[in-house]
């Protein structure tokens, strides 16, 4: 079982970023914390001895708290569940929020994963993007943060950009596999026009500078540069260096239990005998103040197949079939076999034994391929 | 009770569409409190959703309302509403055969139109005595004594004293009545005679079976009767015979001659009941049936097949449905390569088809794709038989054909002087012969031409709006068969031909139109996981050709935070979407492809 926690706060808004994050005054902040650890207290009676295997801060950014309230969140969680002897604990952050002394502390409340938000190393683009930092503020924090004792690094970044060309974001990616030591984890996506940016008023309908054909020829070149680097591409958007893939990442596409905690945040829990997709509210004003601030929707029997389905397929592995079959004691082809079988004979998925995945014609096309794996 | 048949008139209104019909008919029953006033809804006559939202009739509708005259005597009028629209002609033509009198409204702005000279001719064919009435006298633009001229002038009724009205406002509806009293005549006929009534209409109730609406022209009727439909034969003993109040049947002892009402005989089936037969008495039967019975027959043909091929039973079972109360609706099961099972439906005209449609998309939840829609061909084969072709698909190969005819119809156009040039242009596009025009007054013009109806089946209508700035009005009627060069279009998807696709076309604008639905029909088709050829072809000769490129890319989302709903909801969609999609060999068509055929003409 694994937990997320959600942190909302940002000095700034980016032009892309359409998650639930928001530039917010000192007491709202404080206000949140403290329902933010009753609710990680609420929780906990009914998961008592579930071993937690990882715990994500994400957000916003939640490196904008002091590290002393970060740690009495993390410390709340430790209170509350049972970590794992080797539950990785990690936090995003942004390059322009941290410093050795942050980092240090960090690291000493027990997070053993960090993951800076960099996104470009062209600081034209990063202000193209609303970030607040530069591409040396990036370097000097990805040093302080290996001094700081961080041995698991992810760097995230944006590609298809309307303000780069193709060889500014493929020059942009090998930058990144040159750092010294370079990062265990790289996660790239491709710039989405999410309705309500500012970057969808300024750009949606119009010419981005990448063409649909052109993002895809990014796609898969990215993915070469990365390979030659020794980075495994393990999911669609990310890869990992020595088999350092990001266990909650991968909870999310395996269908691991995970409690949500904090504004907008989702899990998936076992309650009895039944499962749960749970969504906190999106209003900050209900999370703090209402008892009803969480929504559960039961998950059927048919729901989880078909997510157990469009989830796993993300992972270059695929899908284990045999797992399929322990999961829900019936064959895949039961529920599956017409669209699993055209799909092969299209040459957007394979099979080798008992594990399906998606081609690189698949992985093109990966909505269109996963819409088959709905079921009626 | 006991009626004179000097205080009762049966009576229609007949109008253009738009021209306040429906909106008199409220006010009147409005008026004589016939419906209680919270339960007026905005034109009580149109119950049909369809019919309200597009402001016009289509099933008929009869109320009996009773008026207290101004010298303080009761009256009792039963308002025949009539279909508006020609592809029901000839109900509208019972419905006047039913009554004595029509009220002819005039939109006081807009004068005389095609369909109030069609329906003016129409009721004075039936020797109906006809009431001018002049509506919407409150609008800016009204000109009631120019319409008056107009009247008299293009029609030939007098219109001097005719009541100028707001049916909308309610002004001068008093009027009306009084003249419906004073001009329209009460109904003649003979109690003592062996009973003879017409059919004007007839619904289906599920627990009292088929509710027949008839006028008695001689004779009486009473529960228990044993009553004979005299052009079917069928026999059946009256179970209730009543009258109309508004939107609801009030039994009554017994109807006497001159008497609108209805009957209910535990009659199962709609097609027993046709609309213009004669009901009599089986054992003292009338001598010979009214004159003008006639069965109608389908106009236009099309393939509706479920969008979703599982749902053919339900489509099925909602056609069953429709059918009971819409006796002029024909179906009767097809298969397509492309679309699967579905049916081939016979309509009386293109509304027909729309509200056929509309009503299975409303009222039975049905997603249903239709193919384009096709008249009815007469093959002349080589060896000597006749075919009649209601499926472009039956269409046999033209070696073994000797000729084609097409139905054609007369057709008369009224509209303003200063278009009819660009009328008489579409018209000679849509292969239409010319046959006269008629200068009804200075500004305006009757045209007449005889034009292939597979010309007018689409988007003629629209055309014709379009080129007069809605001034054009237009009303036909069926005139016969003529011989024509014609072909059948296939259509081939990555060169596979769809079925559903086909149609027949006049030889000399296949290139035209071939081209056309190539270039729509790369519109429609997503690309693929290759690049899909898009041809037109006679037979083995293709004449037109598009490309749809193949398919690169899909969208990435990021399920954030373990939120995966978002990703979800869009899996749905697409699955959704795909299951509207027909599997043509390796090509997935949606279903608003085939659909694209019949929005084709943008011809200008």
């Amino acid at each position: 079982m694994m937990i997320y926690i959600h942190i909302p706060f940002c000095i700034k808004k980016c032009s892309y970023c359409d998650f639930c994050s928001g530039v917010y005054p000192e007491e709202i902040r404080e206000l949140y914390v403290k329902r933010l650890i009753s609710e990680i207290r609420q929780w906990a009676g009914e998961y008592k001895g579930r071993s937690i295997t990882s715990v994500y801060f994400g957000g916003g950014t939640p490196t904008v708290l002091a590290p002393s309230v970060i740690g009495d969140i993390l410390q709340a969680v430790r209170e509350n569940y049972d970590l794992a002897e080797d539950c990785e604990i990690s936090i995003e952050s942004n390059p322009g929020t941290v410093d050795i002394v942050k980092l240090r502390s960090l690291k000493d409340a027990g997070f053993n994963r960090l993951s800076i938000g960099l996104q470009s190393i062209y600081d034209k683009t990063l202000k193209f993007l609303g970030r607040i930092h530069t591409f040396s503020e990036f370097e000097d924090a990805y040093k302080t943060a290996r001094q700081a004792g961080f041995l698991n690094i992810n760097v995230d970044l944006i590609t298809a950009i309307p303000s780069d060309t193709r060889e500014e974001e493929l020059e942009g990616i090998k930058r990144i596999t040159e750092l010294t030591p370079p990062p265990e984890h790289i996660s790239v996506y491709s710039l989405i026009l999410e309705e309500g940016t500012e970057l969808y008023n300024r750009f949606y309908g119009k010419d981005t500078g990448f063409s649909e054909d052109e993002e895809r020829l990014l796609y898969w070149d990215t993915e070469r540069l990365l390979k030659e680097s020794d980075y495994e591409h393990y999911e669609i958007s990310n890869y990992s260096l020595n088999g350092r893939q990001c266990i909650h990442n991968i909870g999310y596409w395996t269908m691991e239990e995970y409690l949500g905690f904090g504004l907008s945040a989702a899990g998936y829990v076992r309650i009895g005998s039944k499962k749960y997709r749970t969504y906190n509210t999106s209003d900050m004003d209900e999370y703090l103040h209402s008892e009803s601030y969480k929504k559960m929707t039961e998950e059927s029997e048919s729901d989880e197949i078909e997510e157990f389905v469009f989830l796993g397929l993300r992972l270059t592995k695929g899908i284990d079939l045999l797992d399929f079959k322990e999961r829900f004691h019936r064959d895949f082809e039961d529920f599956y076999k017409e669209p699993l079988e055209r799909n092969i004979k299209n040459g957007l998925m394979t099979r080798k034994d008992n594990m399906i995945r998606l081609t690189e014609k698949g992985v093109d096309i990966s909505n269109s391929v996963l819409a088959d794996f709905i079921l009626d | 009770m006991n009626i004179d048949k000097e205080h009762i008139r049966n009576f229609c209104i007949i109008a253009h569409i738009d021209h306040g019909k429906s909106t008199l008919a409220d006010r009147m029953i409005e008026m004589t409190h016939t419906l209680p006033e919270r339960e007026m809804q905005a034109q009580i006559l149109d119950n049909m959703d369809i019919e309200r939202e597009r402001g016009i009739t289509i099933k008929s509708q009869t109320v009996r309302l009773l008026y207290t005259a101004e010298n303080g005597e009761e009256y009792i009028f039963n308002l025949i509403d009539t279909p508006g629209h020609v592809d029901f002609n000839y109900e509208v033509s019972r419905c006047l055969a039913a009554c004595d009198g029509a009220v002819l409204v005039v939109d006081a702005a807009q004068g005389v139109e095609a369909q109030t000279l069609a329906n003016v001719y129409m009721a004075i064919d039936h020797d109906l005595e006809v009431l001018p009435v002049i509506n919407k006298i409150d609008l800016p633009s009204a000109d009631p004594e120019r319409v008056k001229t107009e009247i008299e002038d293009v029609i030939g009724i007098p219109a001097e004293d005719a009541p100028l009205i707001s049916a909308k406002a309610g002004t001068n509806i008093g009027q009306v009545m009084e003249d419906i009293i004073k001009i329209l005549p009460p109904p003649g006929g003979d109690d003592d005679k062996p009973l003879k009534a017409l059919i004007f209409d007839a619904v289906y109730d599920p627990y009292k079976g088929v509710i027949v609406f008839f006028r008695i022209m001689d004779g009486t009727v009473k529960a228990g009767d044993r009553i004979r439909m005299m052009a079917t034969g069928a026999e059946f003993d009256a179970v209730e015979v009543g009258y109309f109040g508004a939107g609801r049947f009030i039994p009554a002892d017994k109807l006497s001659a001159g008497m609108v009402g209805y009957l209910t005989a535990s009659i199962k089936d709609l097609k027993d009941t046709s609309v213009g037969d004669t009901v009599t008495k089986a054992q003292d039967p009338c001598d010979e049936a009214l004159p003008g019975y006639k069965k109608v027959n389908p106009m236009v043909y099309c393939g509706m097949y479920p969008a979703d091929g599982s749902h053919y039973e339900d489509l099925k079972d909602a056609l069953e449905k429709l059918q009971l109360n819409d006796a002029s609706l024909f179906y009767e099961p097809e298969t397509s390569v492309a679309l699967g099972f579905g049916f081939r439906c016979g309509f009386l005209g293109l509304l027909h088809l729309e509200i056929i449609q509309e009503r299975l998309e409303r009222e039975f939840d049905m997603d249903i794709i239709t193919t384009a829609p096709s008249v009815i061909y007469k093959v002349h084969k080589s060896d000597g038989t006749l075919m009649e072709l209601t499926n472009p698909s039956n269409m046999p190969d033209p070696t073994l054909i000797e000729y084609m005819e097409e139905p054609v119809v007369d057709a008369e156009i009224m509209v303003t002087t200063d278009y009819i040039g660009s009328i008489m242009d579409l018209c000679q596009e849509r292969r239409g012969i010319y046959v006269g025009i008629e200068y009804l007054e200075e500004t305006r013009a009757l045209l007449k031409y005889v034009l292939p109806l597979n010309e007018i089946i689409y988007d003629f209508f629209d055309a014709l709006k379009s080129r007069s700035r809605g001034y054009a009005s237009f009303d036909y009627e069926l005139k016969g068969y003529q011989r024509s060069e014609l072909v059948k279009l296939d259509i081939l998807v990555n060169r596979e031909e769809v079925d559903a696709l086909s149609f027949i076309v006049f030889a000399g604008s296949a290139y035209d139109r071939g081209r056309k639905m190539c270039e729509k029909l790369k519109e429609e088709i997503p690309r693929q996981l290759f690049e899909v050829p898009i041809q037109a072809a006679i037979g083995s000769k293709i004449i037109a050709r598009e490309t749809v490129k193949a398919l690169r890319k899909d969208v990435l989302a990021k399920c954030y935070g373990g939120d995966i709903s978002r990703k979800k909801k869009l899996l749905e969609k697409q699955k959704e979407g795909k299951k509207r999609m027909r599997q043509v060999g390796n090509v997935e068509i949606p279903q608003k492809a085939f659909m694209s055929v019949l929005k084709l003409e943008d011809r200008k």
